[in-house]
């Protein structure tokens, strides 16, 4: 790394003691666990007053962050290989290694910011982008140095809410105040489930359906326009700004050994303010995020990483730091950062059988697994909710979900079978009352999750839909 | 040998005419669509089986890709999606 | 169950073959083998046609069991059945001397005195059924593009043999029911299969 930025870590963090070294991560630096929200000055990206309707402006911004550090593209991909920074859309993966295999493919590489956030209950790319839109595109346009191109789009819903608006007044005053930026241009795309996925982005960026697409190269090798594309989500690339001005360490520093760096996570569900956008550092752990929302007891169970999630009971979670390597240890992957909170006294297989029927309508229909699994497990689901369900069915919903597992061009169909699992596995008292034909001591309790109206099927091969 | 095979199934339609080609390799489900078993092929006689699926397959579904997992199913297999017009 | 078919058509020869059965001698066995034989080349024919439809109808969906490969499987020795059934009847009617139909009549259209038309249509979905099967069997070397859109031919060779059952069988009367019973099955299927390709997914899957 040629520039050394200046390291700005907040006195209150209660930083610093150096504890490893490993390789390419630098030291390690340990810091207590923070939960900030917006405004917090805890926090890093939700550091500052909240914004209004227009976002937060550039003065403003830069009286924070000060002008970025002139880096070149080898200086970047020091800072991304240093920081190790995992790409927080949901899957996960290392952002250095998205562009080092686009410089490696060769040509001319396109890089596309998402920021669709097509998880409904999600919120957290959606409140960046509308209170902190600099942030992010400070972020997009040094992963357009890293690669060396001078062209990035970012890509969005059409929906009602979506902060077309704010990026767009964003870039204009960019421009305004001549920054090196690259030539920004906004594409929205249909309000799907699956039209968030990395896949069915670049086809519709590259003038197709917004699908998801079946590939036997990676996109950042070879994407569907021929070129390699770079999908990088929005919370990602504001965190690389971040880390461009207080240096990869002390930005790593901020997560823990497995998880580098502070992440955001959305709360849903049983929760004071539903919605609300937190910043996560250190080993906090799902309790402690709790808390800060005013929670003092614990839930019956958690929802992590979307809809499409993992559940956990709650007096698991309550103890479980929200990092990569202790939610795995309990079966879970942090995805988009969503954490829905199942209170007592409400029914987590009504829940899940809402939110099953929801995500097979929301299929692409393109697989077969999808078209003709997906329905029958969320009828399988909605018996089982409804108490119509004997033993043998729990079997065939289980063998059902066995065939349908890996066989999607997508991770889609694989996230429902996901979710089911957990849900057979952590509501399993529940199951057996409900098999046994009792009442739902829930019924009558209201919807916990807000989950959008299901699609239906009519349709759903029409192309229309998908540009 | 580094050759795999892999299955589209946005394109699988359930025919199962990979499995009267190569049934070791593919498991069916219960619909016809098919599941890739065992991947990798190491020989050259299940690479020639590979390739017969993969020409016979109605769909086109079935794929045989090189060690770079650029299609590789012996002829030529149009795998460009539909570009629409400008938006 | 080349040997179940062959028995059940000569039963069916049998009894619906001609009216003088008990008058069976020498002369006449070449005709009723070759229209018994007929008869099983069109049952065998319906049931290949049947299972080639049924592998990949929306209607399936319902049905675990039999699972595809089993389909597949039965369709193509089905194929080969047929194929077996088809060279005795031709064989059959080639050597009857009496039938007015000869080598000649087998194997050019209208080459026979017997009802040319009728034996015609045979002769013709004769020669479009040895392409299709012969197209299928070399799928995996000449590809796709070539044998899949020639197999969907199947269903005009079914319907130009049961066109030729009807016309040149001369006991129409007593099969009948059997020819109306499988032309209605298999267009059926045909039709809905159409339908749902055209509307949906074109899979075995949509079932509602």
């Amino acid at each position: 790394m040629t520039v050394q930025p200046e390291v700005r870590v907040h006195p209150r963090r209660g930083v610093a003691r150096v504890d490893s070294l490993l390789p390419g991560l630098g030291p390690q630096i340990t810091v207590e666990a923070a939960v900030a929200g917006l405004g917090d000055p805890l926090g890093l990206l939700l550091s500052g007053p909240p914004a209004g309707p227009d976002g937060e402006g550039l003065e403003s911004h830069l009286a924070r962050w000060s002008e970025l550090p002139p880096l070149d593209g080898a200086g970047v991909r020091a800072l991304l290989r240093a920081s190790a920074l995992d790409g927080r859309g949901g899957g996960g993966f290392p952002l250095a290694r998205k562009v080092e295999t686009a410089m490696l493919a060769g040509g001319r590489p396109v890089l596309i910011v998402n920021a669709s956030e097509s998880e409904p209950a999600s919120h957290k790319d959606r409140t960046l982008c509308s209170q902190r839109p600099h942030l992010v595109l400070d972020g997009a346009a040094l992963v357009a140095v890293a690669l060396g191109i001078d062209e990035v789009v970012i890509h969005l819903h059409r929906a009602l809410g979506s902060p077309v608006r704010v990026l767009e007044a964003a870039m204009a005053e960019r421009q305004g105040r001549s920054i090196a930026d690259p030539r920004w241009s906004i594409s929205t795309g249909p309000d799907r489930y699956v039209s968030g996925e990395s896949s069915a982005v670049a086809r519709y960026v590259a003038g197709g359906e917004a699908r998801p697409l079946f590939t036997t190269i990676p996109l950042a090798a070879e994407g569907p326009s021929g070129r390699p594309t770079v999908i990088s989500n929005a919370e990602t690339v504001a965190h690389l700004s971040v880390i461009a001005r207080m240096g990869p360490d002390a930005w790593s520093g901020l997560g823990t050994a497995s998880s580098p760096g502070p992440r955001l996570v959305t709360l849903t569900g049983a929760v004071n303010s539903p919605g609300r956008v937190l910043e996560v550092s250190g080993p906090a752990t799902l309790g402690e995020i709790l808390a800060t929302d005013g929670m003092s007891t614990r839930p019956a169970a958690v929802l992590v990483g979307g809809f499409a999630g993992t559940w956990l009971l709650g007096d698991d979670a309550w103890q479980t730091p929200f990092s990569r390597d202790a939610l795995a240890a309990v079966g879970v992957q942090p995805g988009c950062g969503l954490l829905g909170v199942l209170p007592h006294g409400a029914c987590g297989l009504t829940e899940t059988a809402r939110i099953v029927r929801y995500l097979a309508g929301e299929s692409a229909g393109q697989c077969g697994t999808c078209v003709a699994g997906l329905p029958r497990l969320a009828d399988s689901c909605e018996s089982l909710a409804a108490g119509t369900f004997r033993k043998r069915g729990v079997r065939k919903m289980s063998a059902l979900a066995d065939t349908v597992l890996g066989s999607g061009a997508c991770g889609h169909p694989d996230a429902v079978v996901r979710l089911i699992r957990s849900t057979l596995d952590v509501f399993e008292d529940d199951v057996v009352r409900h098999l046994a034909g009792h009442a739902c001591r829930a019924a009558d309790h209201p919807p916990v999750f807000a989950v959008p109206e299901p699609v239906l099927a009519i349709g759903r091969d029409d192309t229309r839909e998908w540009t | 040998m580094t050759a795999q095979i892999r299955i589209d199934p946005t394109l699988c339609r359930g025919h199962a005419i990979c499995a009267l080609f190569f049934s070791d390799a593919v498991d069916l489900d219960q619909w016809g669509f098919g599941k890739v078993a065992v991947s990798v092929i190491d020989s050259e006689r299940d690479l020639r089986r590979a390739r017969r699926a993969a020409a016979a397959c109605p769909n086109g579904a079935f794929v045989v890709t090189g060690a770079d997992g650029s299609v590789d199913n012996g002829a030529r297999r149009p795998r460009r999606l539909r570009v629409r017009a400008a938006r | 169950m080349l040997a179940g078919l062959l028995v059940a058509a000569l039963l069916v020869g049998r009894f619906a073959g001609t009216p003088t059965q008990t008058l069976l001698h020498n002369k006449m066995l070449p005709w009723i083998l070759g229209r018994s034989l007929g008869v099983a080349t069109y049952l065998s024919l319906t049931a290949m046609v049947f299972l080639g439809l049924w592998l990949r109808h929306p209607w399936r969906a319902r049905f675990r069991r039999p699972g595809p490969e089993s389909i597949l499987w039965a369709h193509v020795s089905l194929a080969a059945c047929t194929v077996a059934l088809l060279a005795g009847h031709l064989t059959a009617l080639a050597l009857d001397r009496y039938a007015g139909v000869g080598w000649t009549g087998v194997f050019v259209p209208w080459g026979a005195q017997y009802r040319p038309t009728a034996v015609a249509l045979g002769t013709l979905a004769f020669y479009l059924l040895l392409l299709v099967i012969g197209t299928a069997a070399l799928a995996g070397s000449i590809g796709r593009a070539v044998w899949f859109p020639i197999h969907t031919a199947s269903v005009v060779v079914f319907c130009m043999t049961l066109a030729h059952g009807v016309l040149s069988g001369s006991d129409g009367t007593s099969l009948r029911w059997v020819y109306v019973a499988s032309g209605l099955v298999v267009l059926t299927l045909q039709f809905t299969r159409w339908l749902a390709g055209t509307l949906g997914h074109g899979s075995a899957v949509i079932d509602e």
